[in-house]
């Protein structure tokens, strides 16, 4: 070191910093520690207060580190497990499970004796299903006021009794579309002849024809909505009855279904002379 | 004087050190053969900016995961791969210093790295061992009083025997500009050693 007050000369300066004896140092451990962690995959990161952080693969695979530890370690990583495959599946079990309704839906629709007691033909529409405890009981019918109650047995997927409905589930009309109904088909020029002769107009009651207009309301009770505004008002004359189909929404009648002999459906035989 | 074979053999090794770079890219065990090639040389050259055998372990440990890390971003047309190394090194140590020596790593990592006893009697060696360079620890301690911009001109300059243009290239700053801090580093060393 140059003295004090004695300003050594560039040269000078140069010369010692190329001449000095530089320390050549190695840490072996160091660098095949360092080596190892580069080769396992360690990662750096930034942490709090800006520290620096190595990520070993240690710190990646802590879980597996962690459970071989002690041997209440992999007891509970089992138990935890088997919780969660348990809860899976049960949900899955619950979600693949029908309900009761559906259940009595289906063993309804598809009984022998049910088919055979409706009249006509095509799907039978289930109206209501009420579930008690192990029984469900299903309104069913084809529409056109042919309904018949029956008990299900949930568990065993059968069909118990029967009861048959007399049109007691043909939803009204409001007041205001029956008398549409009404004056549309008493003006009509088809049905004024009919009614000169002395024919009675029976109960007038809406036109179901499109299932997929079933709604459920209150978890059971099924409730059919017309597919449009129609209406049908029978016309009685003698042993024969007509049927107008009128469009309430485009005020017209849609058709005249020919006279036929009196309705095997017993609710089309009350009778209700507006006239 | 470089004969045609030695230019030969140069060129040789360049492009085998470029190929296992490319290699490195996208394998850690390649990476690895990069660190055993350049390991010795930058945690010397980071023990010469420090003077300190645990910091200088500890930011060779930052340089290269660092690298690891980045490998894929590294273009070779750019630079060189040692003066690539050589710049994370010199960035890490003037971010040490720019924090005031706040925790360089985690101090996880401190204890994993430090409490081997499988190399800790090597570190206490290596110390000793440094401490024997009486005169360069001097040169250091005048050194350590300039601003970090000149210490590492100086070093790479007078102690890695480092050219301009390595210089330039490891720093990232125009020749004028190594050439003007070198000058002026000089200038302020010689009068703290005054």
């Amino acid at each position: 070191m140059e003295p004090i007050g004695n300003m050594m000369n560039k040269e000078d300066l140069v010369k010692k910093l190329e001449q000095a004896k530089l320390p050549e140092l190695e840490v072996v451990g160091h660098r095949c520690r360092l080596r190892q962690m580069l080769i396992e995959g360690a990662v750096i990161v930034r942490g709090r207060d800006n520290v620096q952080v190595i990520k070993r693969p240690s710190d990646r695979l802590s879980w597996w580190a962690w459970l071989k530890g002690p041997a209440w370690r992999p007891a509970v990583a089992s138990a935890v497990s088997l919780f969660i495959m348990a809860a899976i599946i049960a949900g899955v079990f619950y979600l693949a499970t029908p309900s009761p309704a559906a259940i009595a839906t289906d063993v309804v629709r598809k009984d022998p004796s049910i088919q055979q007691k409706l009249s006509g033909s095509g799907e039978i529409i289930v109206v209501r299903v009420e579930v008690m405890s192990n029984v469900a009981r299903v309104v069913c019918g084809r529409g056109m006021g042919d309904f018949i109650e029956a008990d299900v047995d949930i568990t065993g997927r059968t069909v118990l009794t029967t009861r048959r409905f007399e049109g007691l589930f043909l939803a009204e009309l409001a007041p205001e579309a029956r008398s549409n109904a009404l004056n549309i088909t008493l003006l009509d020029d088809r049905i004024k002849p009919l009614i000169s002769k002395g024919a009675t107009v029976g109960n007038v009651f809406p036109v179901f024809s499109d299932i997929s207009r079933i709604t459920i309301s209150d978890g059971h009770l099924i409730k059919i909505t017309p597919s449009s505004y129609h209406a049908i008002v029978p016309i009685y004359l003698s042993d024969k009855v007509w049927l107008v189909e009128v469009n309430l929404d485009e005020k017209k009648i849609d058709r005249i279904i020919e006279p036929q002999l009196l309705s095997p459906y017993p609710y089309m035989n009350y009778t209700a002379n507006y006239l | 004087m470089i004969t045609r074979t030695e230019t030969i053999s140069v060129a040789d090794a360049l492009k085998e050190e470029e190929d296992l770079v490319k290699r490195a890219q996208h394998s850690r065990e390649a990476f690895a053969e990069l660190y055993e090639i350049y390991y010795q040389r930058i945690f010397n050259y980071i023990l010469k900016r420090v003077a300190n055998v645990q910091l200088a372990l500890d930011i060779t440990s930052i340089t290269f995961l660092k690298a690891l890390d980045q490998i894929k971003k590294f273009r070779w047309r750019d630079i060189p791969f040692s003066a690539w190394l050589y710049r994370i090194a010199s960035n890490e140590i003037n971010d040490y210093y720019r924090r005031e020596g706040n925790r360089l790593i985690s101090m996880e990592m401190l204890a994993e790295m430090s409490d081997t006893t499988d190399y800790a009697e090597e570190i206490n060696e290596a110390e000793e061992e440094l401490n024997r360079h009486e005169e360069f620890l001097r040169l250091h301690e005048k050194l350590a009083e300039l601003p970090q911009m000149y210490q590492e001109v100086i070093v790479l300059k007078y102690f890695e025997k480092k050219k301009i243009g390595d210089i330039v290239k490891i720093l990232g700053k125009k020749e004028g500009t190594v050439k003007s801090l070198l000058h002026r580093g000089l200038e302020k060393l010689r009068e703290k050693m005054a």
